[in-house]
């Protein structure tokens, strides 16, 4: 086993990591950079709660190797919070009851914000192709559009404020 | 070991030896890494090569380079108004995180799927080794002197309706196959696949010099991210009643419905339902079924019905 080093940008700061050809982006953002709001769940691609953005693109990190990842753009759900407090998707979700367990949280609102950084103003149609690739096992979907309909009303009232 | 050239030439050269596993998206071959099915001990990473992650009009065709992801391909407006049916495969492939990554070269060289070969190890380790990791049966079918497991890829039979080509290099050598052939040549023996050999460079499709009607459909378990149940592609030009129709998710490779075509071709059918009922029973003597999760055979066999969703759109 072979270890390589690799840099990436993971919420505006530089890191170089060393990984070996096994590690996964997800291991070396839970593991190495200590962020852990991204989570494991199927570890396959097929539930999403992995998901981060990596150069402006939802993603599953933990289908992708970490040298694969090798100087790209990463934003996990830790670089959504700010010192002025929580970020529009995030006070969406809480405001729509859109969080149960909570553990498809991080991937859902990293899908969301995919989704509005291209499109602004989705259709329903458009917001539940865009979260087609994570499952909320506790089933909460109509309250998840509901809260993505108003992060993109929030967003769209502070880009207008700014 | 793990090589990331820059280059067609130094990609050619890295892959000479034909010991490293090809990586583009990695989608399908993470996954049976971290299954122990597949080592990862040396790796050639092509996502960084400009011409494999093209998608150009040349004098033959469009070509579509093989590191193109999904998502660009979906989206590309080329493509979607000249090849409407593989713009549309492309868009149900997976999810849009898959999407994001996963290319259309690995979508064609995705291994044959099976409940007994998708599983970890240590679920594995409970049974003997079958076929597909170099024992000498299948869990599927015991009596089978053959793998059985299915193959899956979205975009294959739509590349397949329009007559698409697969450029490769194999020992070194640069050839051209049409997309049934090399996904049948890219099997190795008994449900094994290339991984090593075979170094897909992109895909040629010949321009429609008579404008057809073409059209992809498909049917899963759960409508947004899941394998197939099913899928159906066709071209038709009403001119001719020519036709040309392929269903997938049901063998080791997509399967042409030949007879079907020349149902079409000689307009011996009283409506759609008398066509969908000849389709059906086309795929049924065609069709190499097994144990999936989430769906019996039986129930499988109930969905070759939903053809006739294709034929409302290409005769509609």
């Amino acid at each position: 086993m072979e270890h390589y080093s690799i840099h990436l940008t993971i919420n505006g700061k530089k890191y170089t990591f060393f990984v070996t050809e096994e590690d996964t982006l997800l291991d070396v953002i839970r593991e190495k950079a200590g962020l852990t709001g991204t989570k494991q769940g199927c570890g396959c691609g097929q539930c999403g709660a992995c998901t981060v953005i990596m150069n402006q693109k939802a993603v599953n990190s933990c289908c992708i190797l970490a040298l694969q990842a090798d100087g790209s753009e990463v934003e996990t759900i830790e670089g959504l919070d700010s010192p002025s407090g929580l970020h529009p998707i995030q006070e969406a979700y809480i405001e729509k009851g859109a969080i149960q367990c909570g553990f498809c949280t991080p991937g859902m609102i990293m899908s969301t914000k995919a989704l509005l950084d291209q499109n602004p103003q989705p259709s329903r149609p458009e917001i539940r192709e865009a979260l087609s690739g994570n499952i909320c096992r506790c089933t909460g979907y109509t309250k998840i559009e509901e809260a993505v309909q108003a992060a993109a009303a929030k967003l769209k009232e502070v880009s207008h404020e700014s | 070991m793990y090589k990331r050239p820059k280059t067609m030439e130094e990609l050619l050269q890295a892959s000479s030896l034909k010991t490293e596993t090809i990586l583009a998206g990695g989608t399908d071959l993470v996954p049976l890494i971290k299954n122990g099915v597949k080592n990862c001990s040396s790796l050639i990473d092509i996502t960084q090569i400009p011409e494999l992650k093209k998608i150009e009009k040349t004098d033959k065709g469009w070509f579509i380079g093989t590191a193109v992801t999904l998502s660009s391909l979906a989206e590309n407006p080329d493509i979607r108004q000249a090849y409407p049916a593989l713009s549309k495969a492309a868009g149900k492939t997976a999810s849009p995180q898959i999407r994001s990554i996963g290319t259309i070269g690995g979508n064609i060289l995705q291994d044959r799927r099976c409940m007994y070969f998708n599983q970890s190890a240590y679920w594995r380790s409970s049974l003997p080794l079958c076929f597909k990791t170099g024992g000498s049966v299948c869990h599927q079918a015991p009596a089978s002197p053959v793998c059985r497991a299915i193959y899956y890829s979205d975009t294959a039979p739509a590349l397949c309706i329009y007559g698409a080509l697969a450029v490769f290099y194999e020992n070194g050598c640069r050839q051209t196959l049409p997309v049934l052939d090399f996904i049948k040549h890219h099997t190795a023996e008994n449900g094994t696949v290339r991984y090593k050999e075979i170094l897909l460079e992109g895909f040629l499709l010949p321009f429609q010099e008579v404008p057809m009607k073409s059209a992809f459909e498909k049917v899963s378990i759960r409508n947004s991210i899941d394998f197939p149940v099913i899928h159906f592609a066709g071209t038709y030009l009403p001119a001719a009643k020519q036709s040309c129709l392929y269903a997938g998710a049901v063998s080791h490779y997509p399967v042409r419905l030949v007879k079907t075509e020349e149902a079409i071709a000689s307009s011996s059918f009283a409506g759609l339902d008398a066509l969908t009922e000849i389709a059906v029973q086309e795929i049924r003597s065609l069709s190499q079924l097994i144990k999936e999760p989430g769906i019996s055979p039986k129930i499988k066999r109930e969905s070759f019905k939903n053809i006739r969703f294709l034929f409302e759109e290409l005769f509609g």
